[in-house]
């Protein structure tokens, strides 16, 4: 899969990644101005954008990749770590930490990473400042009907020892069905 | 007007051609960007409209709260994820939007300049067009061909100037709205796609500060999606 | 000879609809009939695929090894696509037209992709009926599919 992921990042459009670090800082700096440095409504604004785009990012993915339905949540995770970050952040994350019952398990960015690189942010144990990324997860995931929850449970800028997401599959969604059908 | 240089028309291509040695430039995907960037001005309507409720201070979050597919994303009617409802509200508090659309801009202009500069000096010697900005038609070079290629993969394809302070400068294609087009026709097209235009505006006006030039830059879609940017400077050239 | 061209959302909704051989309307109104017994037929379809394949895992995690791909009524072929996303691109044919696989997927991964993911004035998630978001509808979406519908050798 590594392979693959390195033959579709070969095709791609690219931009310097600096740019989008600073992209990104300036719309989470500006996020804090805006509301005060309440870092709950930013969190919750940086989640909301994340959403968005990952409902629209998966149709992206899906043409790009041509990925099928994976047998299982551990594949549906590499298919996330070794080619949707590879593809579209050029980093390949670890996932680590399987729960017994292969519900739930952790990806753990690399450091530094598109995001988080020269980001100095007020020391606050409430922002998490790439928050996006469980916003885009979990909006991409929820249209391959896959109900997961995602967040953030370690951030190397709070002085945690990594930067650390968590994954937890609630349900699998089932077609909807059309009106007068049942 | 008289024409003082033309970059010509950039044409795109791949970032990781003509790799130089000493470059350990790392690259992301371009429609990574390209979809943050789509999210600018919806994020600035809703915050534009959550801090003008006169209810704010009761009604900002007091802890984290995840979006799900049928959470409203604010209290605009119909706000709901993978619409695009809110932009019709834009015309509501344009003035507001504008300005948070254009300051994202700004704060990256100032940064971006930084990083083009220090980029080039790294190679000085080497004929990099950051070596040699001494005035202000330097600086609308910078722009037009450094700038505009490192966020559009292009140069800017015209550039003029009155010789009193005044430049314009055009992209024929620009890329951040050359992919809209609204079910409501092309009116609609271009009055909500002048709103994304703050960004570059920031951008330039943000470059130019981090010369030191206080320049005063608005953008005009002449034929869509050709983009006009007239900038002003008090500056005689 | 390709008659018409459909699109259906996750929600079983018509997001698009084009006729090219009876007349050239484009999400009229009045073929939301065809439409829903169009819809209907493929969702019975896709049921019973399923279950003769005995695909019915519980983990939900199973892949339809046994997916509809078109299917012929006198003389008419429908042929079918459905993203992982739950679109599903429906093409209507005379029964001289095989395959159509590959135009389905240009049609999702060019010019959905481009006009509808890409055009940040499109909605992805389409609303009730009677609102101007409810269906696709902008410009460049329905010339350009157009285009490449008509552009291709099967097409008269």
């Amino acid at each position: 899969m590594s392979k693959k992921g390195d033959d579709i990042w070969k095709n791609v459009d690219k931009i310097n990644s600096e740019l989008f670090t600073l992209t990104y800082g300036s719309i989470v700096a500006q996020l804090c101005r805006d509301f005060n440095h309440n870092y709950h409504e930013v969190n919750n604004q940086l989640d909301q954008m994340g959403y968005n785009i990952g409902i629209r990012l998966i149709e992206e993915f899906l043409s790009r990749t041509g990925a099928q339905r994976c047998q299982s949540f551990k594949e549906t995770v590499e298919v996330i770590t070794k080619l949707g970050f590879r593809v579209f952040l050029n980093i390949q994350p670890a996932v680590e930490n399987w729960s017994s019952d292969g519900r739930s398990c952790s990806i753990v960015l690399p450091e530094p990473n598109p995001l988080n690189e020269f980001v100095e942010i007020p020391p606050t144990k409430d922002l998490w400042y790439c928050q996006i990324l469980c916003g885009i997860l979990r909006g991409a995931l929820q249209m391959i009907q896959l109900d997961v929850d995602v967040n953030f449970v370690k951030d190397t800028l709070k002085g945690d020892d990594k930067t650390e997401i968590r994954l937890k599959l609630n349900k699998i969604l089932k077609d909807e069905v059309p009106a007068g059908e049942d | 007007m008289s024409s003082t240089a033309g970059p010509g028309s950039g044409t795109t291509s791949s970032s990781e051609e003509a790799p130089d040695i000493l470059d350990t430039q790392s690259y992301v995907n371009a429609a990574s960007l390209q979809f943050l960037l789509q999210e600018l001005v919806p994020t600035s309507i809703r915050v534009s409209h959550k801090l003008a409720d006169t209810n704010t201070l009761l009604s900002l979050a007091d802890k984290d709260e995840t979006s799900t597919i049928d959470k409203p994303l604010s209290s605009i009617p119909n706000d709901l994820p993978g619409t695009v409802n809110v932009l019709d509200l834009a015309a509501l508090d344009q003035d507001d939007v504008s300005l948070r659309v254009e300051a994202y801009g700004y704060t990256l202009g100032l940064k971006l300049a930084e990083l083009l500069l220090y980029k080039n000096t790294r190679f000085a010697g080497t004929g990099g067009p950051g070596s040699k900005i001494v005035d202000i038609l330097d600086i609308m070079k910078f722009v037009c061909r450094d700038v505009w290629k490192c966020l559009y993969n292009k140069q800017m394809d015209n550039l003029r100037t009155n010789h009193r302070g005044t430049f314009v400068l055009v992209d024929n294609n620009y890329k951040l709205i050359s992919s809209l087009s609204s079910p409501k026709g092309i009116h609609d097209t271009v009055s909500k796609a002048k709103v994304h235009l703050w960004f570059p505006c920031g951008i330039i006006r943000g470059i130019l500060k981090s010369f030191g030039v206080d320049g005063n830059v608005t953008a005009e879609i002449t034929q869509f999606p050709v983009v006009t940017f007239n900038i002003y400077t008090s500056i005689n050239n | 000879m390709i008659h018409s061209f459909f699109i259906f959302d996750r929600h079983c909704n018509c997001i698009y609809s084009r006729e090219y051989t009876n007349g050239d309307a484009i999400n009229k109104t009045n073929d939301s009939d065809t439409a829903k017994l169009l819809f209907g037929i493929l969702y019975s379809l896709k049921n019973i695929s399923g279950k003769l394949a005995h695909t019915n895992d519980d983990s939900g995690f199973a892949p339809s090894n046994n997916t509809l791909k078109s299917f012929t009524l006198g003389t008419y072929r429908a042929h079918y696509l459905e993203s992982m996303t739950g679109l599903k691109f429906i093409l209507v044919s005379d029964t001289h037209i095989d395959n159509l696989q590959p135009v389905l997927w240009e049609l999702y991964s060019t010019h959905y992709l481009k006009n509808v993911v890409h055009n940040g004035l499109s909605p992805v998630e389409f609303l009730a009926e009677n609102d101007p978001y409810s269906k696709i509808s902008n410009h460049n979406f329905i010339v350009q599919s157009d285009a490449y519908i008509q552009s291709l050798p099967v097409y008269r």
